[in-house]
């Protein structure tokens, strides 16, 4: 899965204020995305911003720094982590429970009661002495008993997104991205991505029967269950929640046998379950009032839920036409602006792997830094980027924006803590009716026409009548050229034609170049020919970005 | 001007050259295929500059055929590819379209300068000895 993650980086290309260019000012500024953003000092009163975000697979250098490598057991159980983070080592019981991890010099043993812990020890601690320990109510984490005190948790549909301690004050919130990546965490809280324990050494989440990469989108090994041919998803068996982050979660990383496919008996006990964990076996499927025929909901060990955004305006899904409705659900984040559509930039490498994308926000920019960032927080430059939704990647992203405003009690909007499922297919539009494909057809035809003039031999003459316009005729080419030149040139002269040669004005080079382009035959054709395919090789881009 | 008048000869030899119907398939095709290798890359805006150097430089090597066995034109072309590649490297050439028309313009430039640059060295190499004379 391609997400923005940290280490994407966003970036202002244009910015018009007036009739004043703002750009040679103060332009193209780049951010890494999740860092705070001052404000461009040329945007800041009415000026409509263009931005260019950078996304991808790509690793980038915060990857590669939180990268970590596993050995494992012959058991299939990673024993050891290590990476840039740190390194971890891990020993499990019989029933393949981690018992025990060492992170540097902390020891820590965990205490199970079937598959939820409910004690954690530090190494060599009297029994009388935990250091922390849990308590459920069903399958959900209700409170955690440590030297703070009590602290209770409240979840979502997903994970955890609270605490609270006994006097009812509010003490944590954890956010994060689809596949796990933190958000913002005020209290660096291990349990903030399902019922997962994030361990710090090395950056991955614990998720039962396997760790869970969260940069990776995917489990570290292969499913313990087997996939079947009945549900191609499962084959796939490292992938986590089948793809489907934002509805489904894997409580015991052994869920391969989350099966899209077939229909289960739903259990709406379990909406209420939260982020808790379940048993493997424990058919704790839910569609949260959802339409069972429609949406057949996961089996085995995973946890499904609605995708809170449904299925479009259309019906076929969350699409990049739904960025209108979107902005109109968001009016609270996005104030008064206006998605004015996406444009995809070409050919752009930023040399990270990271392929750029245009967004346009139709936004002035002093009513984003009071709307769109969410409830007001902070004055001056210390400002916070807008919710963004991008339709290539099918999901709302946001920076970090870890200030007291932007997720503040209070202030917590679904929306901008939820993700999208997968893109849906677009209905079947015959490619001839495709405005898009006709477009980069029409433009590339355009393109390769005008540049296939110099695979004609006599191509000098034709460039010349073009490049006549400006009223020259061109000493080389009436000297040398062909008989076609010559019987259009007929009636002027070589006096004009050096005059014309002579001119260093653009129009007057342009025509020079399309009089002398009949000098050399063989060269017009190499140089159409490269043109030619790169022509197609453009208009073969541009179509395979057509939905 | 014994070089300028090298230089016309050659290029009106060159004006007799023409590519065959299947030089310009296969050349479009190879075109293709090489413009969407540099895009997977991540250097479209290099395509361009880099095919039609290639063009310019066989185009060259094929008027100067009659020299293909001598060593000295073969380390001149050489060199002249190595000079083509930091140009081709460090000039901020753009994604944009342009139409072929205007570029033969510099295509042209560059053969000619490579055919002047071949005729110096021919006339260096190729000169005279004293005891010859």
């Amino acid at each position: 899965m391609c997400w923005l993650v940290n280490g994407g980086s966003l970036k202002i290309v244009s910015c018009q204020r007036g009739t004043h260019n703002c750009d040679a000012d103060t332009l193209p500024e780049t951010r890494v995305w999740g860092s705070k953003e001052k404000t461009p000092p040329c945007c800041s009163a009415t000026a409509p911003l263009r931005i260019e975000l950078h996304w991808g697979c790509g690793k980038s250098s915060w990857e590669n720094a939180l990268g970590s490598a596993f050995t494992y057991d012959g058991e299939g159980r990673a024993v050891t982590a290590s990476g840039g983070l740190g390194s971890g080592t891990y020993t499990y019981d019989g029933n393949g429970l981690r018992v025990e991890k060492v992170a540097g010099s902390t020891t820590t043993v965990y205490i199970f009661s079937g598959s939820k812990v409910i004690a954690e020890y530090a190494g060599g601690a009297a029994p009388s002495s935990p250091t922390r320990e849990y308590i459920y109510a069903g399958g959900a984490l209700l409170a955690r008993i440590d030297s703070s005190g009590t602290n209770y948790y409240h979840q979502d549909h997903l994970s955890n997104r609270m605490v609270t301690n006994s006097s009812g004050s509010v003490v944590a919130e954890m956010g994060h991205f689809p596949f796990g990546e933190s958000w913002y965490n005020t209290t660096n809280d291990k349990l903030y991505f399902t019922t997962y324990e994030y361990d710090s050494e090395s950056g991955n989440h614990y998720a039962m029967a396997r760790y869970h990469v969260s940069r990776l989108g995917r489990l570290s090994s292969p499913d313990p269950i087997a996939g079947s041919t009945a549900d191609p998803q499962s084959l796939n068996r490292y992938s986590y929640s089948i793809n489907d982050p934002a509805n489904v979660t894997d409580p015991s990383g052994a869920s391969t046998g989350c099966n899209t496919a077939e229909k289960q008996p739903t259990d709406k006990s379990q909406q209420a379950s939260g982020g808790g964990p379940s048993e493997p076996d424990d058919s704790d499927t839910d569609t949260e009032g959802g339409d069972a025929d429609a949406d057949p909901p996961p089996q085995s060990g995973c946890v499904s839920h609605v995708n809170p955004f449904g299925s479009g305006s259309d019906g076929v899904g969350l699409d990049g036409s739904d960025i209108t409705d979107l902005s109109g659900g968001l009016s609270g984040l996005l104030g008064s602006g206006a998605w004015v559509g996406n444009v995809t930039t070409t050919g752009v490498n930023t040399g990270s792997g990271l392929v750029p994308q245009v967004v346009e926000y139709n936004q002035q920019w002093s009513t984003w830094t009071n709307g769109p960032r969410g409830p007001s927080t902070t004055s001056g430059s210390d400002q916070q980027w807008a919710v963004l939704w991008l339709p290539a990647v099918g999901g709302l992203l946001t920076p970090s924006d870890s200030g007291p405003g932007g997720n503040g009690p209070g202030n917590h909007n679904p929306q901008r803590t939820s993700t999208m499922g997968p893109l849906q297919p677009q209905p079947n539009i015959p490619w001839y009716k495709n405005p898009c494909i006709l477009g980069a057809l029409g433009k590339g035809a355009f393109s390769a026409g005008i540049d296939a003039i110099g695979l004609i031999p006599e191509a000098g003459g034709i460039a010349r009548i073009i490049g006549h316009q400006a009223g020259y005729v061109g000493v080389v080419a009436d000297k040398v050229g062909s008989n076609i030149v010559k019987a259009v040139e007929h009636s002027t002269g070589t006096t004009q034609g050096l005059a014309g040669l002579s001119d260093t004005s653009p129009a007057g080079l342009a025509s020079t170049g399309l009089t002398v382009a009949g000098f050399i035959p063989g060269a017009g054709q190499i140089v159409s020919i490269a043109s030619i395919g790169v022509d197609i090789a453009k208009t073969a881009k541009a179509i395979g970005k057509c939905h | 001007m014994p070089l300028a008048n090298d230089i016309k000869n050659e290029a009106k030899a060159a004006q007799k050259m023409r590519l065959p119907w299947w030089g310009v398939l296969c050349g479009i095709i190879g075109s293709t295929l090489s413009a969407w290798l540099f895009d997977h890359f991540g250097r479209l805006d290099l395509a361009l500059p880099t095919l039609i150097s290639i063009g310019t430089l066989g185009f060259a090597i094929a008027i100067k055929w009659k020299l293909r066995g001598h060593v000295w034109f073969w380390i001149t072309m050489t060199a002249i590819v190595a000079f083509h590649v930091p140009l081709i490297l460090f000039v901020p050439w753009t994604t944009k379209w342009v139409p072929a028309p205007l570029l033969v313009p510099f295509c042209i430039a560059d053969l000619i300068v490579i055919l002047a640059i071949v005729s110096i060295v021919e006339k260096f190499v190729e000169s005279p000895k004293p005891s010859e004379g």
